[in-house]
């Protein structure tokens, strides 16, 4: 199980065992979940919307539904798949009876790359700062693929299967992503003259 | 992971997210590096991968943390969902229980009521095969005898269907802790309901045979029938069944009586013209007295509080 910046080496938890004492009703046993795996779902969350409240509100209805459908999980996934996975669903279910745009999976196909960008060289060379900045103005659509690959630390198999698309997708959402970013930083440039 | 990568001087353009993750195995991570060693372009890709993931991160890093009073609010909402949970199961129970109280009561009702309501809907059809010739020149006067005889077997039925002297089954239900309100209702329902359908059969046989929609023939009886049962029910409550079965008989027959009668007694007429028919005034004048009986029930006396 990869936790990326989130992992916590030193508690080594039994993903089966407590979901199992959870689907048992065990209190506790959500609390420890929700302390090992809180800032991994609200960081998720906070690409999907930068409401703070509204990102509060999904996760406490992700903890819900894992009180209730603890049972089901079966180990086929990892454990914080598994939880993004609900933390998702959520997240389109409130953003959608807020009636705010959820990150919609009709993306411009055929975008897919295949070998080096001419950009490569120069976007290793821009400070990180200004990087993250721009990061913070990419679509959540693209913040959420490059969250869940270099944060999370997740394969393109995990991330596809919590985003519900082929890996292909994955691999072309990423490359779009990248793009995106340098197309910001280019703006900014423009802007900046 | 297996990379699709160079032994061809092909780039690995897609495999360096998951290189610079550490999630390819180590034979795959070995080929990269080797590639990476000899490839230039690849290399600058893998920085530019490199500043992608960085910023990724250092975003990631200044995100405000959730509230600590959060697991409050989830085990509020827990708590709030397992109550409604359990709200739902007992509105279920309830139901349940009414079910079984309601269907409990077929076998508890005195078979006379269900043998006789029959007996009054074959005479009739009986009868209107019979005089098949004559009725269709009748039709007033059959619809007379239909509305009668059907209206008095329902009331008939209502006033024996809920006293002690006529009830083996009154006993038992007196001592159990079921209300005898929820009690009265479904007998009513029960009796009524069976009336009313045998009653519809009729007129449908009438229909069918004498010409004529079925609702010709039901709004005749169809008023008459709920007020007179509730009227039936109000008395025997009170003063019992058999002034009950009294007074049933003698609306009905106010009901029935020929209209030279009426000017002669001005309360015929205006029992005939607005409560003995099927109307808005009767159903709702029905449902008062069936309100009142279902209320003054308890006042009899109960084995169960005794």
């Amino acid at each position: 199980m990869s936790m990326g910046m989130y992992a916590q080496p030193a508690e080594a938890v039994d993903e089966r065992q407590i979901t199992r004492r959870i689907a048992a009703g065990d209190r506790e046993a959500l609390s420890e979940l929700y302390a090992r795996y809180q800032r991994a779902l609200f960081n998720y969350l906070l690409q999907l919307t930068p409401d703070y409240g509204l990102a509060e509100e999904i996760l406490q209805d992700t903890l819900v539904a894992v009180w209730k459908s603890a049972h089901r999980f079966e180990g086929r996934s990892s454990l914080q798949t598994w939880l993004i996975g609900i933390a998702r669903r959520q997240a389109h279910n409130t953003l959608r009876r807020h009636q705010l745009p959820v990150a919609d999976e009709t993306e411009m196909a055929g975008l897919v790359a295949t070998g080096p960008e001419p950009e490569a060289c120069t976007l290793a060379s821009v400070a990180r700062d200004e990087l993250a900045e721009a990061f913070q103005q990419l679509a959540p659509l693209h913040r959420e693929a490059l969250v869940l690959l270099f944060v999370h630390e997740l394969s393109y198999q995990e991330t596809a299967t919590i985003l519900e698309v082929p890996v292909g997708t994955v691999k072309s959402r990423i490359c779009n992503a990248r793009r995106a970013l340098r197309a910001v930083l280019d703006a900014r440039e423009e802007a900046g003259q | 992971m297996m990379p699709r990568m160079s032994q061809n001087n092909q780039h690995i353009s897609d495999v360096l997210p998951a290189y610079l993750n550490g999630r390819l195995d180590a034979a795959g991570a070995e080929r990269v590096r080797a590639h990476l060693e000899t490839c230039a372009d690849c290399r600058h890709e893998l920085s530019a991968w490199e500043a992608v993931s960085g910023a990724a991160r250092l975003a990631s890093v200044s995100l405000p943390a959730p509230s600590p009073m959060l697991m409050n609010a989830v085990w509020a909402k827990i708590d709030a969902q397992d109550k409604a949970t359990g709200q739902q199961k007992s509105m279920q129970r309830v139901m349940y229980h009414l079910w079984l109280v309601f269907t409990r009561q077929i076998p508890l009702i005195h078979k006379s009521i269900w043998v006789a309501s029959i007996l009054v809907n074959v005479l009739m059809c009986v009868l209107v095969f019979l005089s098949h010739a004559s009725a269709r020149h009748n039709l007033q006067g059959v619809e007379g005898v239909l509305s009668l005889f059907t209206t008095i077997a329902a009331a008939t039925g209502v006033a024996f269907m809920y006293q002690a002297e006529h009830d083996a089954g009154y006993e038992i239900i007196l001592s159990t802790p079921t209300s005898i309100r929820i009690v009265m209702i479904c007998r009513m329902i029960l009796v009524v309901g069976y009336n009313m359908a045998l009653a519809a059969v009729t007129s449908a046989i009438i229909a069918i045979t004498l010409g004529g929609t079925l609702w010709d023939f039901m709004h005749i009886w169809l008023g008459p029938m709920l007020l007179l049962a509730s009227i039936s029910l109000t008395v025997a409550v009170i003063f019992g069944s058999v002034v009950s079965v009294a007074v049933s008989l003698l609306l009905a027959v106010m009901q029935a009586i020929a209209t030279s009668f009426e000017q002669a007694i001005p309360l015929i007429h205006v029992l005939r013209a607005n409560l003995l028919q099927t109307t808005p005034t009767a159903f709702f004048i029905a449902f008062l007295l069936i309100v009142f009986a279902v209320y003054y029930a308890p006042r009899q006396p109960r084995l169960s509080n005794s």
